[in-house]
């Protein structure tokens, strides 16, 4: 049946304190494989400060990335690509998108007889009393992926939604009809999105990501999880915000020779220079490349 | 046999001031191919500085755009007026850009894609220079990141990158050199370079006072026409051989400005695909002014670039 390629998001929630150094655990960032020769095709990288909310308006405080918080980055056994850390923003590529999209670099294909599912948080503003024009804060939430039927190239959706306003906080699962491959062909998915898109501008300290989660025909979530057991953020913070990344990304992909053997895992060391303690997420998408069986 | 090619990219960049109402021709000696080998021509760029209201002073004038009002024309030199093609500055330069979400471009800075890929040899380097010609503000932290790939040998390759961080202050007029340890292809493996990224810098220093500058904005600003920089590699054929450094905008046309309701960032004229220069061959272009307002209100600067790739045998 070929190579297929699963998408993935690996996620590390950290808490740096005062002038220390310190890399994201490599085993969140592993990808391992039970065939021999397996790789991983890494996409971006996204360093995200929820406190700032990337407030990309120059009026107010600081914007999108500090000037004290350093990185580097390799691949593990093989040493940092610099010497030294430089700050975050320095390595920024990619702007973030226009949509809620993340669009993958390989696609992902199911099979008739698989399905999708997810889980979501709504997001929003938790304020029971919406300032005026803002309006009402409940909405519904959806999924949709977009894809194309391998049989004769036609486009294809795979979709769900929720058909009630909910409120910043509740969850919901999505599990529909549509979520399902077609029972005449298998699918091949070149991206994901949703339409809950935050503008973080508009209240910088009360607006919460939609939280999502996915999860493959096998029941395994495309996102993995390790968060700082002090963390101060909620549910929607840990598993939301990297399908719609809330700042510029940095550009990985096999271009630039980020398909590395299945069991090599990307390094990522920073240090925070900033006399204060940072409390920050890392999130790195990427696919496995994997033989079907 | 024939011998492997190398590709070398080239940025040639002229400063004119074409007054109102008047033709001025680029210095035929700087958009010409003085070399040994033939010039793959890609792109020419423009950027400048439009006059705005006062409305509209800030920021915008960090975007690099271009009164409309000019027309061009461009061919060979020495091939007759037949070879000539003309249009303004709208037809011709279009503002060729990846459009990002607003205010994106702060963190982003300015990325160029070499065309192809630039072999950079074992233990040689790139020799980086940074300038502000933007005498209202300084920044903090102007840095370059040129990504790529490192032959590993067996058919395999890893990714490598090389970066430079001034860690201080660039203020008008003093220029930098950036640290070249880490601008250093170590080792014995050839590099592949793919990408680059320019950042000005933080804004951080506003000496003057501006409109949405008063505060000390912490982003890393474009400038498109206020930085400048020099790029070449330490043992190599130079990738900028003048002594003037170029303002971001031209070397990497292809991103669009902060302000881009208010302004158009760095427009491009992408030659026709398989364009050459051979050695001793240039360009002829020509530049018409229509503003009809007086002299010098009319006038308009631009810095002209020239981006090519040498074919080195």
């Amino acid at each position: 049946m070929g190579t297929n390629y699963i998408p993935f998001a690996v996620r590390e929630v950290m808490i740096l304190a005062a002038n220390t150094v310190q890399a994201a655990k490599i085993t969140s960032l592993a990808v391992s494989s039970r065939q021999p020769d397996a790789h991983t095709i890494w996409q971006d990288i996204n360093v995200w400060e929820p406190s700032k909310f990337n407030e990309y308006s120059e009026t107010v405080t600081p914007l999108g990335f500090d000037n004290d918080l350093f990185m580097r980055y390799g691949q593990k056994n093989r040493g940092y690509l610099l010497d030294r850390p430089i700050p975050v923003g320095v390595f920024a590529s990619e702007g973030r998108p226009m949509h809620p999209t993340w669009k993958f670099d390989r696609p992902y294909t199911i099979y008739p007889g698989e399905a999708l599912s997810a889980r979501i948080i709504t997001g929003g503003i938790p304020q029971a009393d919406p300032q005026g024009s803002l309006g009402d804060r409940t909405s519904a939430p959806g999924i949709v992926f977009n894809c194309v039927r391998e049989k004769d190239g036609q486009p294809h959706i795979l979709h769900d939604s929720i058909q009630e306003l909910l409120d910043v906080g509740l969850e919901r699962s999505l599990h529909g009809t549509f979520l399902k491959c077609p029972s005449d062909s298998p699918v091949k998915i070149y991206g994901v999105s949703h339409h809950q898109w935050f503008n973080y501008d508009s209240d910088a300290t009360n607006t919460q990501p939609l939280g999502i989660e996915i999860f493959g025909p096998n029941g395994q979530s495309w996102i993995h999880i390790i968060v700082d057991p002090a963390t101060t953020l909620n549910a929607q913070h840990i598993i939301g915000a990297w399908i719609d990344p809330p700042t510029s990304l940095i550009g990985l992909g096999s271009d630039l020779g980020w398909r590395t053997p299945a069991g090599s895992p990307l390094a990522i060391e920073f240090e925070n220079r900033s006399s204060a303690s940072k409390e920050f997420v890392l999130t790195v998408r990427g696919f496995a490349e994997v033989e079907d069986e | 046999m024939s011998k492997k090619i190398r590709y070398v990219p080239r940025w040639v960049a002229e400063t004119l001031v074409i007054p109102a109402d008047t033709t001025v021709i680029a210095s035929p000696t700087i958009f010409a191919n003085t070399d040994v080998w033939p010039m793959q021509l890609h792109w020419l760029s423009v950027t400048g500085k439009v006059a705005l209201t006062n409305a509209e002073e800030g920021a915008a004038n960090n975007a690099g755009g271009v009164a409309r009002r000019l027309s061009w024309e461009i061919g060979m030199a020495q091939k007759g007026e037949i070879n000539l093609v003309a249009g303004g500055t709208d037809a011709f330069f279009a503002s060729n850009s990846y459009r990002r979400q607003s205010y994106s471009i702060f963190d982003d800075g300015v990325k160029f894609r070499f065309p192809s890929e630039y072999e950079l040899a074992p233990d040689s380097g790139l020799v980086v220079q940074a300038a502000s010609k933007n005498a209202d503000y300084a920044t903090y932290n102007p840095s370059i990141i040129v990504n790529g790939i490192r032959d590993e040998g067996h058919g395999s390759y890893d990714p490598a990158q090389l970066a430079g961080v001034h860690e201080g202050t660039l203020t008008y007029p003093a220029s930098i050199n950036m640290e070249s340890s880490d601008l250093f292809n170590s080792g014995q493996n050839t590099m592949y370079l793919k990408e680059m990224l320019l950042k000005p810098g933080q804004l951080t220093v506003n000496p003057v006072g501006g409109v949405d500058e008063a505060t000390n904005v912490s982003a890393f600003e474009p400038t498109l026409d206020r930085t400048l920089w020099r790029i070449n590699p330490n043992n190599d054929i130079p990738w900028m051989p003048q002594d003037e450094l170029i303002p971001v905008g031209n070397i990497a046309p292809f991103n669009r400005a902060v302000r881009d309701t208010w302004d158009e960032g760095p427009r491009a004229y992408v030659l026709p695909t398989g364009t050459k220069l051979n050695p001793r061959q240039r360009l002829t272009l020509r530049i018409t002014n229509l503003n009809e307002t007086t002299s010098p209100d009319g006038d308009q600067t631009i810095v002209l670039c020239m981006f090519s790739l040498l074919e080195v045998q």
